[in-house]
């Protein structure tokens, strides 16, 4: 038919639009910018997991082992029986849509299956597939799916884009924690030897020296010492940092980053000035020298392992109680798993302020305090000198960092010391903080640099949010308690709002701090200098 | 009635559905989220989408300053330079903006005899297109840039440390100091 006929305008008519195809048929293309390099075979050796190979996403054939389907099914169904959570999890989703458009990685790409209900979904319709009567009869009607290749590349993809921040679960009406869900997809998938680089080398490194860098005893040492003789020329006042001292009251555990990477040692900076101005019988340990957990993002084994280099050397150190530093994850294990992994820490007392009295009744069980606890209560007894107009030249907000807050309700503290330390502080939007604070979107193993564009998607919703008051109040520095923020907001800041740095609580408390015997420290601690009249020169910011 | 009157009074709907054909370069089940919610920080994509888009008709109809061409395409490109798109999917949007005029305004291009001024727009829309190049070859050298600093980052109190025990060594006249200090 002559009317029929499409004009040429109509023939050249491009389709932008990406196909349409049902979220049950797996398709993954593993675009550069948008995955992690696999776990290296040396340390997966090392680990003694199973079914260590050279091996990459982007590669068709995976050299999955003989019967990996099989595995899989034993696995899931071991991890069904072992944990009531699980299972609950499994079957108590109605769909009913509240945590879809809650995912910073959804948010940021568009990408349906960063919806947290159809993540959940990629694991949730195998165990329909293989667990549930009506999967079993009903297959894909009953929303079931086989595990095949195409299904496993897929879990890959997709829960190693979860960053297990736990934003979705705010919202879910049921409580289902999603990132559980994706912590057990991740152990289904290490039962044959499918994890990431940036998870099985820190962890490696971790259990073989102490800290995800695999810096040794020595190096570590060094590196403490170096901040010491810093803080003396920045301040005119020599501090005291013992390492591996016995009999101290409380050992002192950090991320690793603290020492080694900037702006990190901004905080590390903090740490060492406070604590000596207060006169804390504490030490550090060149053996628990990391607070930060990866195996939280590998297995429960691996969390249990790595968690439990803390207590054996609060043990051996026969401290009091530990406090811990500006960490993220560190805290959700400590704070949710410890006690059951490798609790109880008997052998240590609840924590009791040596300076004020306070009993931090809320650490009972795994006798860690978080800094922010110890110092906002010495701040509230008014056992700190401050000066916060040495802070003038930041006008600050604060990041809540996922793991703090979510995973132990760490709302006040952190801003009562910063309110304390800072005289600019400005809150981001409502729904952009507090328990709905957004990820960095490089937290539980993904802060890589192959996972670049993916990063850059995942932190625009709280890119976003820093922007709005870096226009508003011309904000030009983000505070946070989390090292991996540390290392992943800059880079986030410097694509999406440039001009905003990132930095430490207890920066500004170092900054702040009025030390006894201190010189004119004439700049602040990343030592730019004040400007005469006490304020700091705009070169700074 | 000139084309400039033509577009101003047909704004709303030509950047209606301008928007609907940018957000649906994403995936189906994506759109609805991106569409509706009108939050802009529960959806920064769709807020960026939302007001861009009429900002750029904007500057397109009324000639305006190429530097609010240019903030304008840059806020839509930033966030679809790291997206999952080819680099001609990224910019392309700006194109979809011709078959929109000439399908919606159709009747009224024909009545008024508008052909010469389309073209004359057109050849501007080709400008813009052009502009959204450079923003999106700018994203790609900034994320390259980046990437140099945040590795510098990841060890920088490490390099610093070193290359001040190599200044130790080299003022303390003596090969023992430096040897002494490798060893500690």
């Amino acid at each position: 038919m002559a009317e029929d006929v499409k004009k040429p305008e109509e023939l050249i008519q491009i389709d932008y639009g990406p196909p349409k195809r049902s979220w049950m048929d797996p398709t993954v293309k593993f675009e550069r910018g948008s995955y992690n390099y696999a776990a290296v075979k040396d340390n997966q050796e090392y680990l003694s997991l199973p079914f260590p190979r050279k091996w990459q996403p982007y590669e068709d054939d995976w050299q999955l082992p003989d019967g990996w389907e099989e595995i899989i099914f034993k696995g899931f169904k071991e991890r069904l029986e072992k944990y009531r959570s699980l299972r609950i999890f499994m079957d108590i989703c109605v769909r009913c849509g509240a945590c879809a458009d809650k995912c910073h990685f959804f948010i940021g790409s568009g990408d349906p299956k960063n919806m947290p209900v159809l993540r959940a979904e990629l694991l949730r319709s195998v165990y329909r597939n293989d667990f549930t009567t009506a999967g079993k009869v009903l297959g894909k009607f009953a929303g079931g799916r086989k595990l095949t290749v195409g299904v496993l590349k897929e879990w890959f993809y997709y829960f190693y884009q979860c960053t297990e921040c736990r934003r979705c679960s705010v919202f879910c009406p049921y409580g289902i924690d999603t990132a559980e869900i994706t912590m057990m997809a991740r152990e289904l998938m290490n039962l044959i030897g499918i994890s990431i680089e940036w998870i099985g080398t820190p962890v490696a490194n971790c259990f073989r020296t102490g800290n995800h860098l695999g810096i040794q005893p020595h190096g570590f040492k060094d590196s403490i010492d170096f901040a010491v003789d810093e803080l003396e020329e920045l301040t005119g006042v020599r501090v005291e940092a013992p390492i591996n001292k016995k009999g101290a009251e409380i050992l002192f555990v950090a991320p690793s980053a603290d020492y080694f990477a900037s702006p990190h040692y901004y905080t590390l900076l903090g740490y060492l000035q406070l604590f000596h101005e207060i006169g804390l019988d504490y030490t550090w340990s060149s053996y628990a020298s990391e607070g930060g957990n990866f195996g939280l993002f590998h297995s429960a084994e691996m969390m249990k392992r790595l968690n439990s280099k803390i207590y054996m050397e609060a043990k051996r150190l026969g401290v009091k109680w530990i406090i811990g530093g500006e960490c993220g994850h560190m805290w959700r294990v400590v704070h949710q798993y410890m006690d059951t992994l490798n609790g109880p820490a008997d052998f240590l007392e609840e924590p009791v302020s040596p300076f004020t009295g306070t009993r931090f009744e809320n650490t009972r069980a795994t006798k860690m305090v978080h800094i922010s606890e110890f110092t906002a209560d010495l701040i509230h007894h008014n056992k700190l000198k401050l000066d916060p107009s040495r802070n003038d030249h930041w006008r600050v907000t604060y990041h809540d960092s996922c793991n703090p807050v979510r995973a132990m309700g760490l709302l006040e503290e952190p801003r009562y010391v910063i309110n304390s330390v800072c005289n600019n502080f400005h809150e981001m939007p409502e729904n952009t903080i507090r328990e709905q604070t957004f990820c960095c979107g490089s937290g539980a193993g993904l802060g890589t640099d192959e996972n670049f564009e993916m990063r850059m998607r995942g932190g625009l919703p709280r890119a976003n949010a820093v922007q709005y008051v870096h226009d508003k109040h011309d904000v030009n520095i983000l505070l946070c308690m989390c090292a991996i923020d540390k290392a992943t907001l800059p880079p986030l800041l410097e694509y999406w709002v440039p001009g905003v740095e990132v930095g430490g609580v207890h920066e500004m408390v170092g900054n702040a701090l009025i030390m006894k015997g201190q010189h004119d420290r004439p700049t602040d601690l990343r030592g730019t200098p004040y400007e005469q009249d006490g304020k700091e020169g705009d070169d700074n910011v | 009635m000139t084309l400039q009157e033509l577009l101003t009074k047909n704004r709303e709907r030509v950047v209606e559905k301008w928007r609907q054909g940018i957000i649906d370069t994403y995936p189906v089940d994506g759109r609805g989220f991106l569409r509706q919610q009108d939050d802009r920080f529960a959806n920064p994509i769709g807020y960026v989408v939302r007001e861009e888009t009429d900002r750029l008709f904007g500057c397109l109809v009324n000639d305006t300053d190429p530097e609010a061409t240019r903030s304008s395409l840059d806020k839509l490109i930033r966030i679809r330079a790291v997206q999952d798109f080819l680099p001609s999917e990224a910019v392309s949007f700006v194109l979809l903006l011709k078959p929109i005029i000439r399908e919606l305004l159709a009747e009224e291009i024909e009545t008024h005899a508008l052909h010469d001024e389309l073209q004359t727009t057109e050849d501007a829309i080709d400008g813009m297109q052009l502009m959204a190049l450079d923003c999106y070859t700018l994203c790609r050298d900034r994320i390259s840039e980046i990437k140099v600093n945040d590795a510098r980052r990841s060890t920088a109190k490490l390099i610093e440390r070193l290359n001040a025990r190599l200044a130790e060594g080299s003022t303390g006249n003596s090969c023992n100091n430096a040897d002494k200090d490798n060893d500690r």
